[in-house]
């Protein structure tokens, strides 16, 4: 998967957050074949080595994120105070509008991105999934947008398909990554049917009963949904069509 | 002089700048980013901030986030 002039290994960009454990975390890293995580910014706490060196240990590439920043000026101060510890451009742009359901403020998004691509930032925006708000990102230089499937941390998959693919079939040369609401491997298995370049989750994998099972579970239904593109599914009918000849069957004149 | 350090006032009977308050936090520089004011400053700058009474400086450290 590209991300502005990076390849990633792997299409799918785990979280960092609501693990059991650290060994955990990393059974899950290990699992799911990430070669990028994303990372948060919080005030110091009481050991802030220890979270960095399971960071090390995973041997990815770090995308920190602006998580819980409700306006531009956060938002780009955020990405300046990662990019100082990570020495990394790559920034997850989260601007958030609503607190409620975490639904991402696009003229805040907008101006940041302008503004952080200006100051050399490789931006992967959060977005929901109106079209005309992922235009403008891309307008401003984004390369990469990441639409919601369902609010983050809901599990609710894919609510609005139809618009999801109608991004993916407007933007055919923009890296598409489907970022919050997965809660099922079918749904993970239904961002590639759309032709999605990949995934982002967190929570689903996380807060599983067996989050290392889990893990491995979306790395081989992505692998499954990427195989069977490659076979060539039939297309969708609206009409109905018998597997079976009605030539040369009994009681019929 | 009194500042808000992460939220908690704190007084400085002399003058110090951000290089101290991250030196009296205990902790590598390199897992560190500051703002003062809610502005960014970079870890190069830390010795020319020189704060002054009623200052907010945020200290931040990774964090767990998706």
């Amino acid at each position: 998967m590209k991300i502005y002039d990076l390849k990633l290994k792997n299409n799918i960009i785990l979280g960092s957050s609501k693990y059991p454990s650290p060994s955990i975390f990393l059974k899950c890293v290990k699992n799911i074949r990430a070669d990028m995580i994303t990372v948060a910014l919080r005030k110091i706490g009481d050991n802030p080595r220890k979270f960095y060196k399971t960071l090390e240990k995973t041997g990815c590439k770090i995308l920190p994120n602006t998580a819980g920043c409700f306006n531009e000026k956060d938002a780009i101060n955020t990405a300046l105070m990662c990019r100082d510890i990570f020495e990394t451009n790559f920034i997850k742009l989260e601007v958030i509008a609503n607190k409620k359901n975490l639904a991402p403020s696009a003229k805040g998004t907008i101006k940041a991105s302008e503004k952080l691509l200006k100051l050399g930032f490789k931006v992967l925006p959060y977005t929901n999934d109106d079209i005309s708000f992922c235009r403008e990102l891309i307008k401003v230089g984004c390369k990469v947008i990441m639409p919601w499937g369902s609010p983050i941390g809901t599990g609710q998959g894919l609510v609005n398909i139809k618009k999801l693919k109608k991004i993916r079939d407007s933007f055919k040369d923009i890296t598409l990554i489907l970022d919050a609401g997965i809660g099922r491997v079918s749904h993970a298995c239904q961002v590639i049917e759309l032709g999605y370049d990949g995934i982002l989750l967190n929570s689903a994998v996380a807060l599983a009963k067996k989050p290392e099972n889990f893990a491995q579970s979306v790395y081989d239904a992505v692998r499954a949904a990427e195989k069977s593109l490659k076979a060539g599914p039939i297309s969708i009918s609206s009409k109905a069509i018998p597997s079976t000849t009605f030539k040369g069957m009994a009681f019929q004149k | 002089m009194r500042i808000l350090l992460n939220g908690k006032k704190k007084i400085y009977k002399f003058n110090i700048n951000i290089q101290d308050v991250v030196k009296s936090m205990k902790v590598d520089k390199k897992y560190v980013a500051v703002a003062l004011n809610g502005e960014f400053i970079s870890k190069k700058d830390y010795n020319k901030h020189l704060l002054e009474d009623g200052d907010i400086v945020e200290v931040v450290t990774p964090h767990p986030g998706g």
